[in-house]
């Protein structure tokens, strides 16, 4: 009997392999919670914020009530920079910046650590989808932010695609029921993600923003480039001073030029026009890594550029 | 992780290797480098592979096989002139190799199609792919620089055979390799580290493979049906996802995630056992000093000394594993150890005694010559060369004490002893025991977090956990609290349990309610064993007295005590004794315990459970008496040694307590010589079966130990209790 169950779950697992790889991402686990592994009870009335939100109704499919009450949202934003939910000194401080601004899904709370020490460093890849699920809401609140400041400023975000005949409005119709997200998608040009070092690489297996990234532009449809390096030989900081060390971390990263070109092809605007890229990392701290791969962007890029970062964690 | 493919013709057929670092390889074939029967031809395939894709091609290589299926078909006749012929063999390299990109590239539907014309397409691609090889040996255009590499090998060499010596009986990951080089300051800075595990590992002192790979070799394109070998789990425990280290889709194991990630391109590194250094000591020692002679420092109660004796016959009834001299000498020594162990009387039956001793003999022998032939390679089923030794003690017996004479007799020969247990903290107890009783051996305890995690001495103290880490490493295991969570029921900790063993090594299983199957397996003898019936202060077990009383949720609800339990428990308090009172859910103690101190007027009163943040504090300060009651649930079922207690046991009729666990709480009351005759009581709402086989299970042993004698004369003149 237990012969057979095991070649039942082998079967199974087979299957999962084979199947599509999105699709195992996205379906709800049925093995309990996915980070303590207990038993997820079916829904119940919501008693969280947002309660319309699919995103949540995702997360609390896969995570137990318990685990799914100790993410600290970060709802409120009083840094209009950086995000964080208190005031900054940092970014006041800050005399130059290259991104617009950086939106987080959590505070850096010490179960937040945990989750993320489980995923980044145990390497449990089970948590990834849910972990990248969870930058969904901030992703969504970024994008509406920013169509309003565009909007403020005069440009609209969604300019080029927007307007013409009766054929158009058509298209525009049909491509809104086959992408309920079309408005979210449109007004970004591309993704990219903070990449890691090979040696890093080597010994993790994966880039943890990588898979964030890649997850949200599956699910949002839009387009994924990897536009930086993270250039290797300056990978020894700790033996240098303050001032080397943010010179030195000002030039960590360059940009991947066969990519970026790629990206300039696919835009259709002419010329001269700016380009919208979202930025994915795990934490924000700082902001240094953000601006390091700002600042490298932009002298990369072929077109001025207005990078917004989206981050797991504010800590 | 990525490693390097290559072959050498040794002279009579070409053999296929993986390394990690070719020079040394390069240097081992052709310059001389410890090679007796030095290479005249070899090549190199300068392409780095995933280390598994690497590993499944060295595996699966059947060249002179292939060969001969193909000229048989053609002339039927085997032509073996051409063997030699590199060209064929480098076309059958790139072969495998091409076969392996196919595989892999293509996801689950397709390989089963495409596999069909891989054959075809090989032989063309491979012809292009031909030009990455590299020849072997190199043009010596380059003399200087080639003795500077010389010196360079030295050290690699002298660092590899003190990487083998470290990693003896170890299976660990690359990482766990450089943390535990790293640490014993082994003189590899940052990369070399991988040329001096190759080298030992073409000297045949370590073995190298994926972590997660095909068991027991197999096609080299069965992708699937992998298995971790780490930790023994299948298929359904490998998860399969885009590897940023290898750039393939690589399946990494879920199972034993908490030890470090295997996967299928991470290189697990397992270290030959070598024989110790202290060979003489073994003849010596065990055989001028006889067992009763040696067991008397030890200071035991006759019911432990007969089983120690027992189970010192049995571990020494066996030479230590690797040392070969003594081998042929046991076969003949064999008769008179039997002997003794009929003498010694532990209800085996001579005759069957005999036959078991042939049994384990016929099988150990058997298993030695297969484990010759492919050592280190993990088992896929259970492994039918250790011999199991099943020690069954009732609680308080005085287990410890008992395994101190085996231990000694094997670190005496110069043998390796681990002590394994599945609890941390019942470890991090035994571990000044162990250093008291042992002042002169070097004693490593590990467990998650670990200071000597990487230190290596005679006895091993461990958490069942850690033995993930460990292959083919000791001479003697023993196994306590067997029936434990998380021990028992987890096929991954029996896998790590078994492997950590050496061929034929003795295993002691500890256990004082040892799971059915191994209770009948003794009863049928098809299991050595011994029991110890009663308690080191030689006293009888307390029988629990079976009451009957409402549940305790009912007791909750209608805020009231029956009066049998408030009567009892005033007058334990009154005797001054301290309460262990056990619920079955963890929600129902601390409610219970504010009950308790109302309706008693004690305020000392407290609960505790697996949730509990203070547990360990709330548990010493129920040892010092401050807490007088203690509601808790099985967590505190064993491992707690409380001298003067009685144990109250509600809702006995309930699910989760089974024999063993209400044996267990039963054997918490009259530890101590001080007060043998602890009070245990069973409250429930019926008697089920449970309660009494737990009750017929410890008077079986009171009257057992009464019949052989162990009692105090007190109790055998009256035949009083039990």
């Amino acid at each position: 009997m237990s012969g057979l169950g095991q070649r039942i779950t082998h079967f199974k697992s087979i299957l999962q392999s084979a199947g599509d790889r999105s699709m195992e991402w996205l379906s709800p686990d049925l093995s309990g919670c996915t980070v303590c592994g207990k038993k997820v009870l079916p829904q119940q009335g919501s008693a969280y914020a947002e309660q319309g939100m699919a995103s949540y109704r995702l997360l609390r499919q896969s995570l137990c009530v318990s685990c799914f009450a100790s993410i600290p949202w970060l709802d409120r934003i009083a840094c209009p920079v950086c995000g964080r939910g208190v005031n900054c000194g940092d970014c006041l401080r800050r005399r130059e910046r290259h991104f617009v601004c950086n939106r987080s899904a959590v505070g850096y709370s010490p179960v937040m650590r945990e989750w993320l020490a489980m995923y980044k460093y145990r390497g449990n890849e089970r948590l990834a989808p849910m972990l990248a699920e969870m930058l969904v809401p901030s992703f969504i609140r970024l994008t509406e932010e920013k169509l309003i400041i565009n909007h403020r400023k005069g440009q609209a975000g969604i300019r080029s695609r927007e307007g013409g005949g009766g054929l158009q409005r058509v298209r525009k119709w049909v491509h809104q029921l086959w992408n309920p997200h079309a408005s979210i998608s449109r007004s970004w040009d591309a993704i990219t993600y903070v990449p890691i070092s090979g040696e890093r690489a080597q010994e993790r297996g994966f880039n943890q923003a990588q898979q964030m990234a890649l997850y949200l532009s599956n699910r949002f449809d839009i387009p994924i480039y990897d536009l930086l390096i993270r250039d290797r030989h300056t990978e020894k900081m700790s033996f240098k001073t303050r001032v080397e060390r943010q010179r030195d971390s000002e030039a960590l990263f360059t940009g991947n030029e066969v990519q970026i070109r790629r990206l300039e092809r696919s835009l259709s605007s002419s010329n001269g026009e700016e380009c919208t890229i979202l930025l994915i990392d795990d934490i924000y701290t700082t902001g240094s890594t953000a601006e390091a791969c700002a600042s490298a962007l932009v002298r990369y890029a072929y077109r001025p550029v207005q990078l917004y970062t989206l981050t797991w964690a504010r800590s | 992780m990525n490693a390097w493919v290559y072959i050498v013709h040794n002279g009579s057929e070409w053999e296929a290797k993986l390394t990690l670092a070719p020079r040394v390889d390069h240097w081992y074939w052709f310059e001389g480098g410890g090679c007796q029967d030095q290479a005249a031809v070899g090549w190199l395939w300068s392409e780095s592979l995933p280390l598994g894709w690497a590993c499944r091609i060295v595996e699966g290589w059947d060249y002179r096989a292939d060969r001969k299926r193909m000229r048989e078909n053609v002339s039927g006749k085997v032509d073996t002139s051409r063997i030699a012929d590199s060209e064929e063999a480098l076309s059958h390299l790139a072969g495998s190799i091409e076969r392996m990109h196919d595989v892999y590239h293509s996801s689950g539907r397709h390989a089963k199609v495409t596999r069909m014309r891989v054959d075809e397409r090989c032989r063309s691609a491979s012809n292009e792919r031909i030009r990455l090889a590299e020849y072997w040996p190199r043009d010596d255009n380059g003399k200087p620089n080639g003795s500077a590499a010389e010196r360079g090998m030295e050290k690699v060499a002298a660092s590899a055979s003190m990487a083998a010596g470290l990693l003896q009986g170890r299976a660990l990951l690359s990482g766990e390799v450089r943390a535990l080089l790293e640490g014993a300051s082994v003189p590899v800075a940052g990369a070399s580290w991988s040329e001096a595990v190759q080298l030992a590992a073409l000297l045949g002192r370590v073995r190298l493979s994926g972590a997660v790979a095909a068991h027991g070799g197999g096609r080299a394109d069965a992708r699937r049906r992998s298995r971790c070998l780490r930790c023994g789990s299948g298929e359904e425990q490998l998860r399969r996802t885009s590897c940023a280290s290898c750039g393939r889709l690589c399946a990494y194991c879920e199972a034993c995630l908490t030890m470090g990630r295997s996967r299928e391109c991470e290189l697990l590194v397992l270290g030959r056992y070598e024989a110790s250094e202290r060979e003489a000591g073994e003849s010596s020692i065990c055989k001028v000093l006889p067992v009763k002679e040696r067991l008397e420092k030890w200071g035991l109660s006759p019911a432990q000394h007969a089983a120690a004796a027992e189970a010192l016959r049995f571990v020494e009834s066996q030479p230590l594993y690797n040392r070969g001299s003594s081998l042929r000498h046991h076969a003949q020594s064999h008769t008179p150890h039997l002997r003794n162990g009929q003498v010694a009387g532990t209800g085996i039956h001579p005759a069957k005694e005999s036959e078991r001793q042939q049994q384990l003999q016929y099988s150990w022998w058997r298993n030695w010559s297969v484990r010759l032939l492919s050592w280190g390679a993990p088992l896929a089923a259970e492994r039918t060369d250790i011999r199991n030794f099943l020690l069954w003690a009732v609680t308080g017996a005085g287990k410890t004490e008992m395994i101190f004479p085996l231990v000694d007799s094997v670190i005496s020969r110069g043998g390796r002893a681990l002590i394994a247990s599945p609890r941390r903290d019942v470890v991090l107890e035994l571990d000044p025991r162990i250093r008291r009783a042992f002042p002169d051996a070097r004693v490593v305890t590990l467990y998650g977090g670990s200071e000597q995690r990487w230190e290596r001495g005679e006895i091993t103290l461990s958490t069942t956990h850690q033995l993930f880490r460990f292959q083919e490493a000791f001479d003697l295991v023993i196994l306590d609290e067997l029936d434990a969570f998380p021990y028992h029921g987890d096929p991954m900790l029996k896998y790590a349990a078994d492997k950590s063993c050496l061929p034929g090594a003795p295993r002691l299983l500890l256990s004082a309610t040892p799971p059915r199957e191994l209770q009948r397996a003794a009863r049928q003898g098809k299991l050595a064993h011994a029991r110890v019936p009663v308690r080191y202060h030689r006293h009888p077990l307390p029988v629990p007295s079976l009451v009957s009383a409402p549940t305790v949720k009912g007791m909750l609800q209608e805020d009231k005590l029956p009066a049998t339990l408030t009567k009892a428990l005033r007058s334990s308090l009154s005797r001054g004794a301290q309460i262990f009172v056990f619920v079955q859910r963890i929600a129902q103690a601390e409610p219970l315990a504010a009950l308790l101190r109302r309706k008693l007027q004690c305020p000392h009163v407290d609960a505790t459970s697996s949730q509990d943040p203070d547990r360990a504090a709330k548990v010493i300060s129920f040892r010092k008496g401050e807490i007088r009651l203690l509601v808790t649930t099985t967590i505190l079922e064993r491992g707690v040694t409380i001298p003067r207690s009685d144990v109250y046991i509600l809702d006995a009729d309930g699910g989760l307590f089974d024999e063993a666990s209400l044996v267990q709480m039963a054997g918490r009351a009259g530890r101590s010589a001080d007060d043998p005759r602890g009070k245990v009581y069973f409250f429930g709402s019926e008697r089920n079966q449970s309660q009494l086989q737990a009750v017929r299970h410890i008077r079986s042993m009171n009257k057992m130990a009464k019949v052989r004698g162990y009692l105090l004369p007190v109790y055998t003149k009256k035949g009083a209790r039990a």
